[in-house]
């Protein structure tokens, strides 16, 4: 399933405190989807909540797709992860974290992927397996 | 003569120091945060440099001599990186 659409990303809310902080995003967008040797026009939606510190980090992610052919879908992905010690900005950064996918979509509608994550400076790099063998790699760089 | 020529250098070396701010900011837990910090700040004029510490939640700012960076300015920049300013300590 593939899915190409100009989208908006608007922050809701976020809480900045002492040692953590915790966001709730709204994204949405049009475009158009293809699953499988369908092509329709779509519109998804989606909602974020994440909660971080520098040892802990919760997210989920509420994702809606609407089309014209029926394949409509949700997409429900947690995450749940912890640092094994507190790294300072130049430190390399490692997060232990475990994946949760439900696509109401797809045949197989629940994927737990364990994933190892590192930050360092402004780069984060991540790889997961997931229980199925399925490999999952991120490359990030803030800009 | 001697006596002039140490004013003059003492004078010299106060000119040039560079002023230091710190300031406590809250929500800062990861690279991403201390590297969008050190980007806002990095483009303001009077900024030298800018060190960020995770671990005690402070971002240090080292001011270029003879200019300045109001509380104000420092507080609307900290909140548009996306955290929440604290204590201004000059």
């Amino acid at each position: 399933m593939s899915y190409i659409a100009p989208q908006v990303n608007v922050l809701l809310k976020r809480w900045n405190g002492d040692g953590y902080q915790s966001n709730i995003y709204f994204m949405g967008g049009v475009g158009l989807m293809k699953y499988r040797d369908y092509q329709h026009s779509s519109i998804l939606s989606e909602i974020d909540a994440d909660a971080e510190s520098r040892r802990c980090f919760a997210s989920t992610k509420l994702q809606s797709m609407l089309t014209g052919i029926g394949s409509n879908y949700v997409h429900v992905q947690s995450r749940l992860g912890f640092a094994p010690y507190k790294a300072e900005f130049n430190e390399v950064s490692t997060w232990f974290m475990v994946q949760h996918d439900f696509n109401s979509l797809l045949e197989k509608k629940e994927i737990l992927t364990p994933l190892i994550r590192f930050y360092y400076e402004n780069y984060l790099f991540e790889a997961g397996r997931s229980l199925e063998g399925d490999w999952m790699l991120n490359f990030m760089v803030h800009i | 003569m001697r006596r002039f020529v140490f004013i003059l250098t003492l004078l010299q070396f106060s000119l040039g120091q560079a002023a230091q701010i710190q300031v406590n900011t809250k929500g800062m837990v990861c690279g991403f945060c201390a590297q969008g910090i050190k980007k806002k700040f990095s483009s303001e004029e009077a900024v030298q440099s800018v060190d960020v510490s995770l671990e005690k939640q402070l971002v240090t700012l080292n001011i270029k001599s003879s200019q300045d960076l109001s509380d104000e300015r420092i507080a609307e920049l900290i909140r548009e990186a996306g955290f929440k300013p604290g204590k201004i300590k000059r």
